[in-house]
């Protein structure tokens, strides 16, 4: 098993647990957490892209750690207003809740 | 993975100017940031107006070439660079983008102001730093060519929109805020994705170069099921527009027009960038009929229950999740076979769709809420007297659900009729049938509403007045979508400019 | 010819634009019979048979030929007669605005459907004299107003819906020849669709006419709302069904089996209408039953020429209008005339007698002589006997709705309807017959006045009062139905289960926007979108 294989497959892990959280873990502070680790999966794999490069003699595609920086810093911000919002939502209904009181007509 | 050379593309004359679509709002929101919110509404007047001259440009620069903007960011060419590129239909979306936005700013010029002497709300800066924002990404989505570049362009994108959901303040409107965040979020995750899985197969993302060398292999398919996906959560299509309803609803008048009017139409055209330009030899139109599908369940659910609703700003809202279904049929009509008259149909009637869905919705959102405003609340019960009250804010209404119900003359009818045409053409009765179906439920909920708006006032109702220029506004916007209708119907030769065979 | 075409259509929706502005709003209100009148500039078309044609940039074109200017003649006059009589009616009431604003839109589209040249303009034109009647019928808000109100807009949306999918159809079929109509209906024989054409046709404007089993609108929504509104629904926008079926059935290819099923569909409509009718205790429920089956007896007409392959069919069954437009118009406007515990003077119901047995073909009215125009389409034989026996029902039909008159204790909203206003349309509908008489048939109109054709005539109608008289004497009680019978009832069926049809897709739709549906279903389709293609290709 190569490296490269299994941080391929610890990346799809962390997709695939995140996924499963995302949606079945009602509470929008774990479906947060859920994001988050999504990310992380997206981002590991972007780190094995990196390494395949690395065989054309580099010591490592640089584009894809470019992307990654980024991919971080957007995935900061989301979770940044993300924060603020439940916090918001605490403050204003007492419950960070994002089902829907049966608003239905 | 080599890759043989593309030909490679220089900047064009004016190219810079996409440039400038993209960086003068962001500096404007700088700027915005710096000074603080007393000169907030003269930096976005000032920033907007140079945006309509900049799109006003671009559209007549590429409708004069008959070719591309194309612009090539420092010099440095794909894969490692980013261009910058303009065809037909981002010039198109440039100006109507520039357009709403300005109308959207003028229209909610009063609600933000600033008054002197008063100490600064940081609710109206957050509106106007949010719509700069918008600007800057929508012109980000309509021109850029690196699917990254892309990526960022869709999370500033919700980011703006994300505020304005929420300004209004009250749990139901940050619930709504939330949700929509969470969802977007999963949305570009998956999008993120399977950009990660092209930059592994083909080693760039340059759009161009992708579609160059584009193989079915299994990377390709899953990258371009996990990119659709993502990008479906962020277009609310039916049965994810779990966040649009209440977040539509929920922001004021103005933002409401804006994110039904554009927002989730910048996700919709990265969607057809990307099957129409960067896999086009991937799309079988048979393997598109699940969107297709997905389309007419949102045209005939998002029709019924809007229908349904009692309150006016949930129908138009509701009413968005069906015509966004419309758009869908697109990727099943348009044969693969280029220079089809079908495919120009198909492709025309899905963009005038597109475009007269942008300007009736807003002229609906922002006629809706000068409602609200009039009468205190949006119980579609109880709506009577407006049409004496408001005259022009019930025309505007019904100018913009002419548009909406298909009927002629107005974009909306052209829309129709041209996607109709290729549906028929083409045999897909079953989707024939759901477009008129649809028109026929727009009918009926637009005019539930009209008749209402039309009746006598309850006895002992207030009513407020709301200044003529806001109606006008409203007017204005819906009458757009009316005028559209008087293009012929045949297929808009702008609308190919600089795309890819 | 040209400018008139144009400002028929332009100046109604001005005056409804100008509706927006509160100072100007009575004197519109009180403009209203003057709303119609560019339609007279083409009342000479309606004898000289001419044909001209306009296209305006954007493909948008204009035609007037026969039977368009017929129909547009006889409705122009019945639209400024109503126009004045409502206008009358309006006067001093609060909401008259909004009265006009429906009554200009639905003008603008009743006169410019009958010259439109184009699917589009058609297409246009005809919601517009479709659709705006819901805000005349459900004008005075009542329970029954509304319901009417929404079933006639139910109708007309839908037959919006139907004519539709016929016309691109059509323009498919004819795909790269433009869209005028007679571009398209040229292409129209050699379509693959030709068939589904044809059904949509007779389908959508058989909504608008009430071809049975589509009638059940009918009946209500002419028993709801004000009656000078109702005079020129029932009047002139019927006719844009009528002129539908003339603009979208081919012309020069004869097609004996869609123009014998037309022809059977129509007669059934004229003889269910005539029996059925007799059910009605309402004089204007009666009066619905009466333009089912004189709407039939048109669209069987045209189907009889279809069947033969006669274009001249178009003309004689838009002569044959002429008289019900004006004549059912003004019917209604007597009902509106009858004022309140005052008995109708007899002069007034002979003379309503005498019109409304025209539709029987009472010799000497008008509408003997559109049945005279009529006869060489529509044939001799079976058919022959068949238009006969509708006939027959007319006239008894036509007897039981005078009793109903006479017996009738109107209500006091109706009663500011000047009597002029129906004498005026039942003149004008008699002068017109008997002037276009020749120019449409090409015989004198002597022809009415020999004795042999005054015998043939006078048949029907003996029969009919006998059997009238016959009834009467028996003097058994009349089965009752409630209006619009069976297809009313259909309909309310339709209308009771829909909510729970709504409903259930409004539970859907909150089902699946709860978040763990909607993400599931979003991983979902992201496997399907994937396994889909990769189905596709091999390996």
């Amino acid at each position: 098993m190569t490296a490269a294989l299994l941080f391929w497959l610890a990346g799809s892990g962390l997709i695939g647990l995140a996924v499963y959280g995302l949606i079945v873990n009602p509470h929008p502070l774990c479906k947060l957490l859920a994001l988050n680790l999504l990310g992380s999966g997206v981002f590991l794999l972007f780190g094995v892209i990196a390494r395949r490069g690395a065989a054309a003699g580099l010591g490592g595609d640089p584009v894809p750690q470019a992307l990654v920086i980024t991919g971080i810093v957007v995935a900061f911000s989301a979770t940044a207003i993300a924060v603020g919002l439940l916090l918001r939502l605490h403050g204003e209904a007492g419950v960070a809740s994002i089902d829907e009181e049966d608003d239905a007509p | 993975m080599p890759l043989e050379a593309l030909p490679v593309t220089d900047s064009t004359a004016g190219g810079a100017l996409l440039v400038l679509a993209i960086v003068m709002p962001a500096v404007a929101l700088v700027a915005l940031l710096g000074l603080g919110g007393r000169g907030a509404r003269t930096i976005v007047a000032a920033a907007l107006l140079v945006q309509l001259l900049v799109a006003a440009r671009v559209a007549l620069l590429v409708a004069g070439t008959q070719a591309p903007l194309v612009y090539v960011v420092g010099g440095f060419h794909p894969p490692l660079g980013i261009t910058l590129r303009a065809d037909g239909i981002s010039a198109l979306m440039m100006v109507v983008s520039a357009v709403i936005l300005a109308a959207a700013a003028a229209f909610a010029w009063k609600d933000f102001a600033q008054p002197r002497g008063k100490p600064e709300a940081r609710l109206s800066l957050i509106f106007w730093s949010a719509l700069l924002a918008m600007t800057s990404a929508l012109n980000l989505l309509f021109t850029s060519t690196d699917l990254f570049n892309l990526y960022v362009g869709l999370e500033l994108l919700t980011f703006a929109a994300i505020p304005v959901v929420a300004i209004k303040g009250g749990a139901e409107t940050v619930r709504a805020a939330l949700r929509y965040l969470l969802f977007a979020v999963f949305g570009s995750m998956l999008y993120l994705l399977g950009i990660v899985l092209i930059y592994g197969a083909y080693g760039t993302l340059a759009t161009a170069e992708i579609a160059a060398h584009v193989t079915p292999n299994a990377a390709t398919l899953a990258a371009a099921g996990f990119v659709t996906v993502g990008l479906l959560a962020k277009t609310a299509l039916f049965p994810f527009h779990l966040w649009l309803p209440p977040a539509h609803a929920g922001a004021p008048a103005a933002g409401s027009a804006v994110l039904s009017a554009l927002v989730v139409k910048g996700s919709l055209f990265l969607l057809m960038r990307l099957w129409f330009d960067t896999f086009p030899t991937l799309r079988a139109p048979d393997d598109m009929q699940l969107l297709a599908l997905l389309g007419a369940l949102a045209v005939i659910i998002g029709s019924i229950t809007a229908l349904r609703q009692q309150r006016l700003k949930l129908l138009v809202a509701y009413s968005t999740v069906a015509q966004i279904g419309y758009m869908f049929f697109v990727f099943t009509l348009v044969p693969t076979d280029a220079g089809d008259v079908i495919a120009g149909t198909a492709w025309t009637g899905a963009w005038l769709q597109v475009v007269a869905h942008a300007f009736a919705k807003a002229g609906m959102f922002l006629a809706a809420g000068l409602v609200a405003e009039i009468l205190g609340h949006d119980r579609i019960r109880e709506l009577g007297g407006l049409s004496a009250k408001a005259p022009l804010v019930v025309l505007a209404f019904a100018i913009s659900g002419l548009s909406l119900m298909g009927l002629p003359p107005s974009g909306g009818f052209s829309a129709k009729f041209m996607l109709l045409v290729a549906a028929l053409a083409e045999g897909h009765w079953l989707w024939a049938i759901v477009i008129i179906a649809g028109g026929v439920l727009a009918g009926a909920y637009v005019f539930g509403v009209l008749s209402r708006m039309m009746a006598a006032p309850a006895a002992g109702v207030e009513l407020a007045t709301v200044g003529r220029g806001r109606q006008l506004i409203a007017l204005g916007l819906a009458l757009v979508a009316l005028l559209m209708g008087l293009l012929p119907l045949s297929p808009i030769a702008f609308l190919t400019i600089g795309r890819l065979p | 010819m040209i400018p008139g075409m144009l400002a028929m259509i332009v100046l109604p929706l001005a005056m409804a634009l100008l509706l927006l502005w509160a100072p100007l709003r009575p004197w519109i209100v009180r403009a209203l019979g003057l709303a119609p009148v560019p339609g007279l500039l083409l009342l000479p078309a309606a004898w000289d048979g001419g044909y001209s044609s306009v296209t305006l940039q954007g493909g948008w074109s204009y035609v007037l030929d026969q039977p368009g200017a017929l129909l547009l003649a006889a409705s122009t006059l019945l639209w400024i007669i109503g126009g004045f009589a409502a206008s009358r009616w309006l006067a001093g009431r609060r909401d008259q605005a909004r009265f006009a604003l429906w009554w200009l839109l639905t003008l603008s589209g009743s006169l410019g459907v009958f010259v439109a040249g184009d699917v589009v303009s058609f297409y246009a034109l005809y919601a517009l004299a479709s659709i705006p009647a819901y805000g005349l019928i459900v004008f005075a808000g009542g329970e029954d107003d509304l319901r009417a109100g929404r079933m006639t807009l139910a109708a007309a949306l839908i037959g919006e819906g139907l004519i539709l999918a016929a016309f691109v159809l059509l323009a498919v079929s004819a795909m790269g020849q433009g869209l005028a109509i007679a571009a398209v209906m040229n292409a129209l024989p050699q379509s693959p669709y030709a068939t589904i054409i044809l059904i949509l046709v007779v389908a959508g404007f058989g909504l608008k006419i009430g071809l049975v089993p589509l009638h059940g609108w009918m009946p209500l929504s002419y028993s709801a709302g004000p009656l000078a509104a109702t005079a020129v629904l029932s009047g002139a926008t019927s006719k844009a069904g009528i002129i539908g079926l003339i603009r979208f059935l081919p012309h020069d290819t004869a097609m004996p089996l869609a123009g014998g099923l037309i022809l059977t569909a129509g007669l059934f409509s004229a003889l269910y209408g005539a029996v059925l009718g007799l059910t009605q205790n309402n004089p204007r429920s009666v009066l619905a039953y009466s333009s089912v089956s004189q709407l039939g007896q048109m669209a069987a007409v045209l189907g009889a020429g279809l069947a033969a392959g006669m274009p001249g069919a178009d003309s004689v069954v838009a002569y044959y209008a002429v008289y019900h437009v004006l004549t059912k118009g003004g019917l209604f406007l007597l009902l509106g005339a009858q004022a309140e515990g005052r008995v109708t003077p007899t002069w007034q119901l002979v003379l309503a007698g005498v019109m409304a047995l025209g539709f029987a073909g009472l010799p000497l009215t008008g509408g003997a002589l559109g049945k005279l125009a009529f006869k060489d389409v529509a044939g001799g034989g079976a058919t022959g006997l068949l238009f006969a026996l509708a006939a027959v029902g007319s006239t008894v039909l036509m007897l039981h709705f005078l009793t109903l008159v006479r017996r009738a204790t109107p209500s006091a909203d109706r009663a500011s309807i000047s009597a002029a206003a129906w004498v005026g349309a039942v003149t004008a509908a008699t002068v017109l017959q008997w002037s276009l008489f020749s120019a449409v048939t090409g015989v004198s109109a002597a022809y009415a006045l020999k004795p042999g054709v005054i015998f043939e005539l006078l048949l029907p109608v003996v029969v009919g009062a006998l059997i009238a008289w016959a009834l009467a004497a028996t003097d058994r009680k009349r089965p009752q139905l409630p209006p619009g019978d069976i297809s009313a009832h259909a309909a309310g069926f339709i209308e009771r289960a829909s909510p729970r049809l709504a409903g259930l897709a409004t539970r859907l739709e909150t089902e699946m926007r709860r978040w763990p549906v909607s993400s599931l279903a979003l991983v979902v389709t992201l496997i399907v979108l994937v396994a889909m293609q990769a189905l596709r290709v091999p390996g």
